[in-house]
């Protein structure tokens, strides 16, 4: 180090002596007259055309005086020139080291951006309500409502392309009511398919708050629990699709329309004194015949729960309240299907007898 | 400073038309500007008293012929440098008359720059080395580093500087001084032999600081100096505040209209070509032996 140090030192020495060398020589003679005050002012100012400039210097170089007054008039005007704000930014932004500063951080800038940028809108959607989830107190979660149901509806179905299956979206919370968006006026086809779909995943939604005692109702395991619900609900889609599918293509328009309306009386029902399903089952009824047995089918594949065979039992009465909607065989079977479960009998044993009486039906032709 | 800046234009300097016409633009403007003359002339002298005089001396001058040199002003530049451009001039011209006229040793003038001025303070108005290198130094660190140096070296040379200061020297309208708008080419003169032999003496002292001095010779310096190297107006100012005046490069680069890198660019080409030219007349040797 020192040793670059007295390189440095002995190179610099050097070059004075060469410069005051070449400076001993004979001085030129002053080119013209000495500058006038103003002449010397403007290029102080650096208000001289290039040409002129040169001029002026070229006599400076040659004379003593005007050297020595055109350095301290220098010195004078730095001193006391307004300050000019974008000649003070030009040079903050020149020296090297400034720049060096700057492009570090507007490459760390752009890093930053781009590692928020390039996840997929998928990752977005399914952590970002998350992440509010976990920002908001419990009480405030507790006071926050459920949005409508074409809220929820719109960011399933706007990004996604209409052959996919709907994204899976964080479970709705069990206590929330959504009884008010269905008293809305009359939906058109495809939010009335959505409808079919949230009726799905408001079974699983219902199903993981059984699941989980409210004890355990913290942020965290919420999330936990949302997430497994996705899970599940990713898994049984297709057959839910199916379902929904096909519910749209045989055009049972006014059964919507009256499962609509069953919806909105259900929320308004006083709960059953024998054994209330929870407030999701409850409110969220089958259309048809058909898409309650498909629930009993799925409901026998999973794991069995207490509630279940009596919210099935309250889905079957509610449809045997609605004879216009119902082949007289469908009613048959599901008057068939409810007195079974009003029976008394073991969990295990009733869903073998339910799902015979389902396939016998199957197995008949319709009339 | 403070104490020269709030005293106000004494009512002399004003003429009987000034006082009837006191909406005279351009003694306004002088008005405006008092307080910057006296910085500028407290900073010259640093003798309280000195200093009024000085600033008053400007005013009188400013206001001479009905402020000729302010109505002379034609707008190329803002009006208060021109102003103090003219207060520069004129507290120059005030210092000759209050300290004389010198005539400098012969590599005084060869070297010029900061060494002229140092001379004519430390030998004319006999200030002490010190305050003589802040105020040829302008106050910039690399400056009144080397004016320091140069300000003792000058006294080391000279030992009769200041023996003969004091000596006032009559001032009338027919003086010409020179170093005013339309003279200062005549400082340059022909050196006399004894002179030359002189000035590469101490060239040669300067340039190596003692340390071979001995055993250089001056016949080779004022050999090496008589080559006509050739420079052009901006390369010799270059050289002059990089290596003579001891401005920083960036700095003397920003005098010049260049940029920092230009500025360094240009030096190291200027410096590898003298040292081209140098050897091209066969005196490579020499400058190894000078330089190294």
């Amino acid at each position: 180090m020192n040793h670059q140090m007295s390189e440095h030192e002995n190179k610099r020495a050097e070059d004075r002596r060469l410069a005051l060398l070449a400076l001993a020589g004979e001085q030129p003679r002053p080119a013209g007259p000495c500058l006038e005050a103003e002449t010397l002012a403007a290029l102080v100012e650096g208000r001289l055309a290039q040409e002129e400039a040169q001029a002026c210097l070229a006599h400076i170089a040659g004379c003593d005086a005007c050297y020595a007054l055109w350095l301290q008039l220098d010195r004078e005007w730095r001193q006391h020139r307004p300050a000019s704000r974008k000649t003070a930014l030009l040079r903050l932004v020149r020296r090297p080291r400034v720049l060096t500063t700057v492009g570090s951080l507007l490459a760390a800038a752009a890093s930053v951006a781009l590692m928020l940028t390039l996840p997929s809108t998928q990752v977005d959607r399914i952590n970002l309500p998350q992440l509010q989830e976990k920002t908001m107190s419990k009480p405030a979660m507790e006071e926050a409502a459920v949005p409508p149901a074409a809220d929820i509806a719109a960011p399933q179905t706007q990004p996604l392309p209409a052959e996919q299956p709907a994204r899976p979206l964080p479970a709705p919370k069990p206590s929330a009511p959504t009884a008010e968006p269905a008293k809305a006026a009359a939906p058109p086809p495809q939010v009335m398919a959505e409808a079919a779909r949230r009726e799905i995943k408001a079974d699983d939604a219902g199903n993981a708050g059984r699941l989980v005692p409210p004890a355990a109702n913290g942020p965290r395991e919420r999330d936990r629990r949302g997430m497994q619900g996705t899970k599940e609900k990713t898994a049984v889609l297709p057959a839910e699709q199916a379902d929904t599918e096909r519910e749209v293509a045989a055009g049972r328009q006014d059964a919507h329309r009256q499962e609509v309306a069953a919806l909105s009386a259900a929320s308004r029902a006083p709960a059953r004194a024998t054994a209330p399903p929870p407030q999701t089952e409850r409110e969220e009824m089958p259309a048809t015949a058909e898409a309650w047995y498909a629930r009993i089918r799925r409901g026998c594949q999973e794991s069995l729960r207490p509630e279940f065979f009596s919210a099935i039992a309250a889905q079957g009465e509610h449809l045997l309240q609605k004879p216009a909607a119902l082949s007289s065989r469908d009613r048959q079977r599901i008057e068939a299907i409810v007195a079974e479960l009003g029976r008394k009998q073991p969990a295990g044993g009733r869903c073998p007898v339910l799902l015979e009486l389902i396939e016998s039906r199957d197995r008949q032709p319709q009339q | 400073m403070s104490r020269h800046s709030e005293k106000k234009l004494p009512e002399r300097v004003l003429t009987a038309q000034d006082r009837t016409t006191s909406a005279n633009p351009w003694q306004q403007q002088a008005m405006a500007h008092w307080q910057a003359v006296n910085r500028l002339a407290a900073r010259r002298f640093p003798q309280g008293a000195m200093a009024e005089e000085a600033a008053l001396f400007v005013m009188e001058g400013l206001a001479r012929d009905d402020w000729r040199r302010l109505r002379a002003f034609a707008g190329r530049s803002t009006l208060t440098t021109y102003i103090v451009a003219l207060t520069l001039r004129l507290l120059e011209d005030f210092a000759r008359k209050r300290f004389g006229r010198s005539k400098p040793p012969a590599w005084i003038r060869r070297l010029g720059g900061i060494w002229l001025t140092l001379f004519r303070l430390l030998c004319l108005e006999r200030l002490a080395p010190g305050e003589a290198a802040a105020m040829a130094g302008n106050g910039l660190p690399g400056p009144v580093r080397a004016a320091e140096e140069a300000a003792y070296r000058i006294l080391g040379e000279i030992p009769d500087c200041g023996a003969r200061s004091g000596e006032s020297v009559g001032l009338d309208e027919t003086t010409v001084l020179p170093g005013t708008e339309d003279d200062c080419s005549h400082q340059e003169e022909r050196l006399a032999r004894e002179e030359r032999h002189r000035l590469f003496a101490v060239l040669g002292r300067l340039l190596f600081d003692g340390n071979i001095g001995g055993e250089i010779d001056p016949r080779l310096l004022e050999r090496l100096a008589t080559i006509a190297l050739p420079l052009t107006p901006e390369e010799r100012l270059l050289l002059k505040l990089c290596y003579r005046d001891g401005v920083a490069v960036a700095e003397a680069g920003r005098l010049l209209g260049w940029n920092r890198h230009q500025t360094h660019g240009r030096l190291r080409r200027l410096l590898a070509r003298l040292r081209q030219d140098l050897a091209e007349v066969g005196l490579e040797e020499e400058l190894r032996l000078l330089l190294s």
